[in-house]
This record gives C-alpha cells, sequence and structure tokens, in this order.
C-alpha cells in the first residue's frame, strides 16, 4: 500500500507541519509507504493551458518540471493527500498548480453526468481515492464552506477535512476508506 | 476637476503564445468602459506576474474597480491567478495605511456548456474582495466558451455577445451606485446545441492529434499505469 502526500512548502507553518506529522504517522501506523512532495513556489509552473497534454504527449505534461514526477507518484498510490492552506476560500497557488496540471489523468472529451452536468471522461480504470485537507489560521466559516464546495460539488471521490486541530485528524481519517476508486471523478 | 472613474482590467488567462478568451473578453470590456467615460488600464497577469507586478498592483490599488476576467481550471481560479492574488494582497499588507479598492467584478469563463459551474470561482473572488477590504458587484458566469473565438462572427452568436456586452455595461453603471451593493450573478452561454457542442469538440481534439502525428487511439494512452 502506498500513500502519496503532497503539501504547500512556501506557506508553510506550526500548523501544517504537524499536519503533516500527523499525516504520516497515521499512514506509517497502517503500514503504507509514505512518499512526500513539498512544493515551495518555483517547484511546478502554472498549468497554460496548451493541452499538450492531451494532444501532444496523452497522459502527460509536456511542462518539464517535476510535475510528470508527480503525477506518476499519484497515479501509483492507493491514496493522495493533499494538505491545503485555503487562501480565499480556495487552493494556495501551490497546491492548486499541482490540482491544475491532474489534466493529463483525464480524457479531452466531454460527457454528460448522471446529474445533468459535463465532465472530462477518465483516462484510467481506477484512481488513488483523494483527500484534501484544508487548514488556515483565522480560517472564517464561509472559506471554510466554499472549499469544500469546490470539491464536493464538482468531484465525486474526492474526501475534504477541515482541519482546526490537528490532534482530532487521526479519528477523521480512521473513518475513510483508503482505497482506489473507480474512475469518473 | 477630473472625477471620472479608473478600472482595471485584469485578464488571466495562462495562455502561452495563442489567442485567448480571457485577452478578448478584456478587449471587449475596455470598448464598453472607454465609451462610457471610464479610465482604463488592461493587465496580462502572466506577463505581469513574469516582469513587474508591483506597477501593476500600484495601478490596482488606486483603481476605482478591479474585474478579473479568467478560466475555470478545475472548477475554480487558475493556480497563476491565485498566485497573484496571494501577492496583491501581499504587496497591499506590506503598505502602510493602503487605500482600498472600492469595487470588484469578474467574469470567468467555462469550456463546459452549463454557466452555473462557474459558481464556486465567483465566490473566490468574492472572498478575495473581503480580505483586501473591497465590496464585491458581481460575477459574470460564462459557459461554452470555447466557442467564443472560434464563432464570434457566426450569426447564432450575436445575442450571446450582446449579453456579455451588457453585463460589462452593467458593472460600468454600478461603478457610480450608490450604495454600492453585490447584485445577482448574471450566467452567459453559446447558443448552440449542447450534442452539437460536445461533437465538435471531439473531432477537435482528434484533428489536433492527428496533427500532431498520432492516431485516435493515441489520445487513450495511459503511461501511469
Amino acid at each position: 500500500m502506498k500513500a502519496f502526500v503532497v503539501s504547500d512548502e512556501e506557506l508553510r507553518s506550526a500548523r501544517s507541519a504537524q499536519i503533516n506529522d500527523v499525516v504520516r504517522g497515521f499512514l506509517k501506523a497502517r503500514g503504507y509507504g509514505v512518499e512526500e512532495a513539498h512544493l515551495d513556489r518555483d517547484t511546478l509552473k502554472c498549468c497554460m493551458g496548451c493541452f499538450g497534454c492531451w494532444v501532444k504527449k496523452p497522459g502527460v505534461c509536456v511542462i518539464g518540471d517535476g510535475m510528470s514526477s508527480v503525477n506518476n507518484s499519484a497515479m501509483t498510490s492507493d491514496a493522495v493527500f493533499y494538505i491545503c492552506p485555503i487562501v480565499f476560500g480556495q487552493f494556495s497557488a501551490n497546491i492548486k498548480n499541482a490540482v491544475d496540471r491532474w489534466l493529463p489523468n483525464m480524457l479531452p472529451f466531454f460527457e454528460t453526468r448522471p446529474d445533468g452536468s459535463t465532465m472530462h471522461p477518465p483516462r484510467y480504470i481506477d484512481y488513488p481515492c483523494q483527500i484534501m485537507i484544508g487548514y488556515g489560521e483565522n480560517l472564517t466559516r464561509e472559506d471554510a464552506r466554499l472549499f469544500t464546495d469546490i470539491i464536493k460539488k464538482h468531484r465525486g471521490g474526492a474526501e475534504v477535512l477541515i482541519c482546526g486541530d490537528p490532534a482530532e485528524l487521526p479519528e477523521a481519517l480512521g473513518r475513510l476508506s483508503l482505497s482506489r476508486i473507480g474512475g469518473h471523478l | 476637476m477630473n472625477s471620472a472613474k479608473t478600472v482595471s482590467l485584469i485578464a488571466a488567462s495562462p495562455k502561452v503564445g495563442e489567442a485567448a478568451v480571457s485577452d478578448w473578453l478584456s478587449d471587449r470590456a475596455k470598448k464598453v468602459f472607454s465609451g462610457g467615460g471610464v479610465l482604463v488600464h488592461q493587465i496580462n497577469v502572466r506577463q505581469s506576474a513574469a516582469h513587474r507586478p508591483e506597477d501593476d498592483f500600484e495601478r490596482m490599488r488606486l483603481s476605482d474597480a478591479l474585474i478579473f476576467i479568467f478560466p475555470l481550471y478545475f472548477f475554480c481560479l487558475p493556480g497563476l491567478l491565485i498566485r497573484y492574488l496571494q501577492d496583491f494582497e501581499a504587496y497591499l499588507a506590506a503598505r502602510e495605511a493602503a487605500p482600498t479598492v472600492p469595487r470588484v467584478f469578474c467574469a470567468v469563463n467555462c469550456g463546459f456548456p452549463e454557466p452555473g459551474i462557474n459558481e464556486e470561482a465567483v465566490r473566490v473572488v468574492k472572498s478575495f474582495s473581503e480580505k483586501i477590504g473591497a465590496s464585491f458587484g458581481f460575477g459574470l458566469m460564462i459557459g461554452g466558451g470555447g466557442m467564443l473565438l472560434p464563432a464570434q462572427e457566426a450569426p447564432f452568436m450575436k445575442k450571446t455577445l450582446s449579453a456579455i456586452d451588457a453585463a460589462f455595461e452593467r458593472m460600468r453603471t454600478d461603478l457610480t451606485a450608490d450604495p454600492a451593493g453585490e447584485t445577482a450573478n448574471l450566467e452567459v452561454k453559446a447558443a448552440f446545441p449542447r450534442r452539437l457542442y460536445f461533437a465538435a469538440a471531439s473531432l477537435d481534439w482528434i484533428s489536433s492529434a492527428k496533427k500532431n502525428g498520432l492516431k485516435k487511439r493515441d489520445l487513450y494512452a495511459r503511461p501511469y499505469v
């Protein structure tokens, strides 16, 4: 069993370090091999919307930085954890760059989901489960709600945990199924 | 005494070296605002961030309104724009007694047909507005954005383009509203059958792949299995 943990190094704080420690400890105690990516300001470029990952090198980001390695680690894991500073109710820039550049893992076409909304079909049969752990100093209720909506309204299969006290995380993590899931995200 | 309002149009397409809907919308908004006597400063976020963002941050700080124009990436703002907003907030925080920008609006375009999918992105811009002490106006949410550039001259797009111009016009008149408050978001979508839009997009992907020497089946590659 393997888990991949992605965190924002640029906005690292005492709380984020604590969350990282708790998540790492939780996973190791359950026998997961843990791989980590600490994203600094210059680790990943932003997605440039070129769609090269669809029509030039299908499935692989064409930007020559560390993202192919990040996607490889994510896609070959059972679970991916994003430890996200919540900024204006969404992911911080470093985490969002990693999320945006998940695009190679989807197919370019459009399809309609049962609720009538549009989505890109999955490229793979199954995916790692994705757990987004959001945190922030002085986090407002509205921003926490927005962060949850951004993920839960549009991405089936992704879990959201808003972390106030890291000491409470193990219990919340223990309620999750950390196994790969079917392809429709 | 010159009492003309000033607006910063901030286009945040991450695209490099190709036409972007956000830039096109920014130009369209500029015509509406300039025609109404508003002074317009256009910013391309990618270029600004790569050179001297402080110059643009200062212009933004002194504007009467900021209008963010961007594509929806993974149901929210692209990383490029979030980085810019984080840096702008830090710029304001670093200044003593920084005046606040009175008003913020946004226009979000999504390749998916349904405009409502942009709602959370508008809420993020509203949250940003509150953090910098600005008052949020409303968001223009555009669906079927992939049609805007290639089909802009087509007769069936006239209504859509008129609705976009009307939304920018509403932002312009809102600038002088007193008291200025938040109003309902506007939804605009390309008047084009959903099934045809999907089919046209599929053909376009396959055609693009072939131009790159790939076959249709190559589009389905699974490199990380």
